[in-house]
């Protein structure tokens, strides 16, 4: 070990910088995590080289980057390099699914609306090579001080509006505001409003109401309502009413039944697009239809797609499959404050139904990873999934589980769901498992809307939020690179997503422990308590995180695909 | 004649006051208040209260009626709930698309459709003639969500002879390639409809006196054909076309869904979905007034053709 | 047949009796053979020795009672349950064997009972709605073509007006604020088939009305209520048998196509041919045909059989 380079290094880093590079030293953490939390607060690539070369590479007790990542079923590879030279000219045309509503930044719910933004509209923080985040898009680096509660972001100098106008930390400042006014999931009690200050045009300075050692996260391409949009911009303002933006992108014209084109920016920062023109074409059924057409060679990329129905792309030699990085997952919320799922043994009993494998196996072909009824991907440099021992079917304790409960005679409930990819096809097999331990389950499938709006956060009553949710329903959660927002929306007492209802103090400081805690161990311990409630108590029963699928034809080359729905393809180009 | 327009016209207009105030009926019992729908489940109260009152959702029923009655004459129905912008901006783009879908359509079915039931008419009885009306019948049995599915397999898929499903912006031969799938579907749901119809029309016609007129002043089979039998068979199947087109244009929700053709029936259709009003009323008035005109054209062959049927439109 | 729902009567307009038009539309009896009771009842015998001597007629029953059996017997006969447990699911995604004749689903399950017991759903929804809409279609016909009038004016406009929009767009939009259920959709496509019924019940009755024996039940000072349903009613029997043949295969075809649009009112995983059609044809393209191909064969087997007995139970009807 270089005891000398990771002395000098230690000197020149915030507190924060210095525990992690502490926890890396020690072997606490792999190499791999270190990377992945050194980006998060901002440590450069060739600062982090040089500790790892201090600490003598790879071969240190801690590492095992040669291999996949225990739990992801696949190497996770997001994007395709850009070919050296690739064709200039020519449109993509990439299938989507069909935004559900306006294309507004803010207001916005669905993965199609987010690709749309996502072209003219860049984020605060972007994505690296590997997809996870980095200072690709307007901030060009961010340091915490040393608690985490203020976070300062230096802009890209010379980044222009598609209006002509000067990109500046004012731009930050107010659509972070319009973030805090909507009730962002992601953010809400992180800051307020007004927490931006923008007095440097060039640096947008973060004062958080506590610390928080993700915050990076959530302002990136991961918080897809966080695109920065012009100062201009105001509550209800949609991207084909004013067409703006600072990305290679510019929009020409919108129609929402069938879709978007795009032309390049002549004022982009960035390397011109090969690419003249993208054409979005907008599916309403985009792992049925979207695939035919990717099949048929109607279109050129496919945004994402689901394996049951996508067969024939997972084995066409036609086709190259991208598969980024993903916690998406689904929860089975179950009502905890009142009805028959109030007795955690209840929720217990449902939850020690689910046949995990045969669900990945049938609905996945193995393309997922069994789930443990928490939200803690094993890929987070934070958490270790052997840390709290996997629930395994159990239909006899399930029956046992109960009868204690007092439900000798069984459960009858209504088994709620959207119409979302397999998620019909999930509620049935939940149906058909939960029998066998007396849960008499009747499946009410409707379309994603009117499911959202109907049985998993009616409007009404407002208060506390989602109290009108049904007692038992699926609803579909998409990637997020780390889990504040599940936490935060779906599981924090009084949460805008808490369809379950849940409201457990001793949860609720141990999360805001866990938001708070900057330093790795710190983060870790938090996780695996939070983790270890989840799993004890059911709020949701969570079987799988699945592979988010996307991808394009063998023709194109450079495009880089996030699981949450965006399709980059500033440097693409067909052959 | 004229007086005939006329007089057809006026019933039209009864008929689309009718329609309207039975669509006003249905949607007029908002299940949820529509501002919610519009703003989101997360809308605050105010916002939503808001919307209601710039939409007019809270006035009188009386007035949301008449409301409607004049959105129809202006045609301008207000913002869709889905995409906050003005249907108008949707609906007339779906229903080019709709008429080219109908058009390619009808150039495919009715050739082959007055072929096969004059053939099977004259035929009567044989094999050729049951062969007709049987295959006919199964054929027009067959869903066509059914049908269009297995033709995007075969012919797009498998032989990559067409695109499997609708691609727009892509110039006439471009939509072309796609649009063929989807009319052969309506060749195989309508081809036994209207040559049934044709096969009756033309059984009568050739059982008619003037008929056998024609042939005992020994015109050759062909040409009594031509120049009596066909155009006496072709009126109840101008009657059944001009109605079928007009079912054609909201009708094929199925196949438009298969294809992810966004015509007026699929609009339509995700607009029930998304409860978005405003879109379904405009959409379903829309289909009711071309169904209107193309069963007007229709009776306005028809009289062209057969001036006695003229008497028959009630004053 | 497609949204043809309203299609055999919209040749003849509602008030031409000329029979310019009248193509395919099913005649009144003829008078010569109605007045006496037992000449009509030889007429039937006649009638039903002729049906039963056509081979379309014999094979749409066959498919149909087949698929009634189905229905009742269910049970007995599928190998598999519609929904077994996890431990008794089979491989999924199989193509045909003798194991699993119809192959299994994504979710491991046996296509060939969930055929089998897709055919209680359908033919518990369909010959009712059919039902309904006759009923109601023959009331209204029968008082619309005997009173004429006002009442007749005023039914003709509305009647006209629900006939300008395809059924199901009409039921789209009436499920759309109604909700969804079985008895939801049964009652809308009952409610949209009144009117093709009353249209033609109605032209049925003017016919019978201009008669004598009707004018004569006038002239002894019979009763509106008697002369309809004693006098008119009877003679216009076939008509309202074969009408209700026909709907009973509209209704197959309507509730197929709500089902396949996730409208239909039943849930999954209830067993249900439009419904499993809508969740497994994105599969075909993956090669993977059966999961939809063999409900869409019941589907059409089904409608066919329908059709088939109702072509010929008119075409005796005629004679």
């Amino acid at each position: 070990m270089d005891w000398k380079h990771l002395d000098s290094a230690r000197r020149d880093a915030g507190a924060i910088e210095v525990d992690l590079i502490e926890a890396y030293a020690q072997g606490k953490i792999n190499r791999r995590k270190f990377v992945k939390r050194g980006t998060v607060i901002g440590l450069s690539v060739p600062f982090m080289g040089g500790i790892i070369a201090a600490c003598g590479g790879s071969s240190d007790g801690g590492g095992d980057s040669s291999t996949a990542e225990p739990g992801t079923s696949a190497a996770a590879v997001g994007s395709t390099p850009a070919a050296g030279g690739g064709a200039a000219g020519g449109t993509l045309t990439i299938a989507n699914q069909k935004p559900s509503g306006p294309l507004d930044p803010i207001a916005m719910q669905d993965l199609g609306s987010y690709n749309i933004l996502a072209q003219s509209f860049e984020f605060l923080v972007g994505l690296n090579d590997e997809g996870d985040i980095g200072p690709s898009m307007l901030a060009t680096d961010w340091t915490p001080n040393d608690d985490g509660s203020v976070w300062t972001f230096t802009l890209r100098e010379g980044v222009k509006w598609q209006d002509g106008s000067d990109f500046t930390s004012a731009d930050v400042a107010a659509t972070m505001d319009r973030l805090v006014a909507s009730n962002n999931a992601a953010i809400a009690g992180v800051f307020e409003a007004g927490a931006v200050d923008s007095s440097d045009p060039l640096k947008a300075v973060f004062t958080l109401t506590a610390s928080n050692g993700n915050l990076p996260y959530l302002v990136s391409v991961f918080n897809a309502q966080s695109v920065i949009t012009p100062v201009s911009y105001e509550a209800g303002s949609t991207l084909d009413g004013m067409p703006n933006g600072t990305g290679p992108w510019k929009l020409d014209s919108y129609d929402p039944s069938t879709g978007a084109i795009f032309s390049r920016s002549d004022s982009y920062w960035g390397e011109a697009p090969l690419l003249d023109t993208i054409n979005i074409q907008v599916f309403a059924d985009i792992g049925g239809t979207g695939v035919t057409a990717m099949q048929g060679g109607s279109v050129d990329a496919i945004q994402q797609f689901s394996v049951v129905g996508g067969e024939g792309l997972l084995g066409s030699g036609d086709f190259t499959v991208l598969a980024p990085p993903s916690a998406a997952h689904r929860e089975i919320w179950m009502k905890t404050d009142t009805g028959q799922f109030s007795d955690p043994r209840v929720r217990q009993a449902l939850a020690l139904t689910f046949n995990r494998q045969a669900m990945v196996d049938q609905l996945f072909t193995g393309r997922a990873i069994v789930g443990n009824d928490h939200v803690f991907a094993d890929f987070l440099p934070f958490f270790d999934a052997a840390a709290v021992p996997q629930r395994e079917r159990d239909i006899e304790m399930a029956k046992q589980l109960l009868s204690d409960a007092g439900f000798e005679g069984g459960i009858s409930a209504q088994l709620n769901c959207g119409d979302l990819q397999e998620i019909p096809d999930l509620a049935n097999i939940i149906v058909a498992d939960a029998a066998e331990a007396g849960f008499n389950l009747t499946v009410n499938v409707e379309s994603q809307d009117t499911f959202y709006g109907n049985q998993w956060c009616p409007a009404e009553p407002a208060d506390p939020p989602c109290s009108g949710a049904a007692e038992l329903g699926i609803v579909d959660y998409g990637h997020r690179p780390v889990p504040d927002t599940f936490l935060n929306a779906a599981l924090k007492s009084g949460g805008v997503w808490n369809s379950s209802q849940y409201f457990n103090p001793e949860f609720d400081s141990t999360f805001e422990d866990y938001q708070r805690a900057v330093t790795i161990e710190d983060q870790t311990a938090a996780a695996t308590s939070l983790a270890t409630i989840l799993n004890d108590e059911v709020p949701i029963g969570m079987a799988y995180f699945y592979d988010y699928l996307s991808g394009h034809s063998t023709a194109v080359t450079g495009m880089q695909v996030t699981a949450l729905g965006h399709t980059f393809v500033q440097k693409a180009s067909k052959s | 004649m004229l007086g005939f327009v006329i007089r057809r016209l006026a019933l039209s207009i009864i008929t689309l006051v009718i329609l309207i105030t039975i669509v006003f009926l249905i949607t007029s019992v908002f299940p949820d208040d529509p501002g919610r729908s519009l703003a989101g489940p997360f809308a605050s109260q105010e916002v939503v209260d808001s919307i209601n009152e710039r939409i007019g959702a809270n006035d009188p029923k009386g007035e949301q009626y008449f409301r409607l009655v004049k959105n129809t004459i202006t045609f301008d129905f207000g913002d869709s709930f889905q995409f906050n912008r003005p249907v108008s901006e949707t609906l007339f783009p779906a229903l080019g698309r709709s008429s080219k879908l109908v058009a390619l359509g009808l150039i495919m079915t009715l050739p082959l459709a007055l072929m096969g039931g004059i053939i099977a008419a004259r035929r009567k009885d044989t094999l050729i003639d049951r062969g007709i009306v049987t295959l006919g019948l199964a054929s027009s049995s067959i869903p066509e969500f059914v049908s269009g599915v297995a033709l995007q397999y075969v012919l797009a898929v498998k032989l990559g002879w067409f695109e499997a499903v609708a691609a727009p912006n892509r110039g006439f031969f471009g939509e072309l390639k796609f649009l063929m799938l989807p009319a052969f579907a309506i060749v195989i749901v309508y081809f036994g409809y209207i040559a049934r119809i044709a096969r009756a029309g033309t059984i009568q016609a050739l059982d008619a006196d003037f008929t056998r007129t024609a042939y005992m002043k020994g015109l050759s089979s062909r040409d009594v054909i031509r120049k009596h039998v066909l155009r006496n068979s072709l009126q109840p199947t101008v009657a059944v076309v001009g109605t079928q087109i007009g079912y054609l244009f909201g009708g094929l929700v199925g196949l438009e869904v298969i294809f992810n053709y966004q015509g007026l029936g699929n609009l339509i259709y995700n607009a029930a979905r998304e409860q978005d009003y405003p879109m379904l009323q405009a959409g379903v008035i829309l289909v009711a007034i071309i169904f209107m005109i193309c069963t007007l054209i229709a009776d306005l062959i028809i009289a062209w053709m057969n001036p006695r049927a003229r008497l028959n439109v009630r004053s | 047949m497609a949204d043809v729902t309203t299609d055999d009567h919209m040749a003849d307009k509602p008030d031409d009796l000329d029979g310019t038009t009248e193509i395919v539309d099913l005649e009144p009896v003829s008078p010569g053979q109605v007045d006496a009771g037992g000449e009509r009842r030889q007429v039937r015998r006649e009638r039903r020795r002729l049906l039963f001597r056509s081979p379309a007629f014999v094979f749409g029953v066959v498919v149909l009672s087949f698929w009634v059996i189905c229905a009742l017997f269910g049970d007995l006969i599928a190998p598999y349950a519609a929904n077994p447990t996890s431990d008794l699911r089979g491989p999924a995604r199989q193509a045909p064997s003798l194991d699993y004749l119809f192959g299994t689903d994504t979710a491991g399950r046996d296509v060939f009972s969930r055929v089998i017991f897709g055919a209680r759903s359908i033919l518990i929804m369909a010959p009712t709605a059919a039902v309904i809409s006759v009923i109601a279609g023959t009331l209204l016909g029968l008082v619309m073509g005997y009173f004429r009038g006002w009442i007749d004016e005023i039914l003709s406009r509305i009647i006209e007006a629900l006939l300008s929009i395809p059924v199901i767009l009409i039921a789209l939009l009436a499920l759309s604020v109604l909700g969804q259920s079985r008895v939801v959709v049964v009652f809308t496509v009952a409610a949209l088939f009144t009117p093709v019924v009353t249209r033609t019940v109605r032209s049925s009755v003017l016919a019978e009305a201009q008669l004598d024996y009707v004018t004569s039940a006038r002239l002894r000072g019979e009763s509106a209520l008697f002369t309809m349903t004693r006098e008119i009613l009877p003679n216009i029997t076939s008509t309202i048998v074969v009408e209700f043949t026909v709907r009973v295969g509209y209704a197959v075809f309507t509730i197929a196509t709500l089902s396949f649009l996730a409208s239909g009112g039943v849930q999954p995983p209830t067993a249900d041919w439009g419904l499993d059609i809508a969740e497994t044809f994105q599969l075909i393209k993956a090669g993977q045909w059966w999961p939809s191909l063999f409900p869409a064969l019941a589907i059409a087997s089904l409608v066919i059989a329908v059709n088939l007995v109702a072509d010929s139970i008119d075409r005796v009807s005629k004679l």
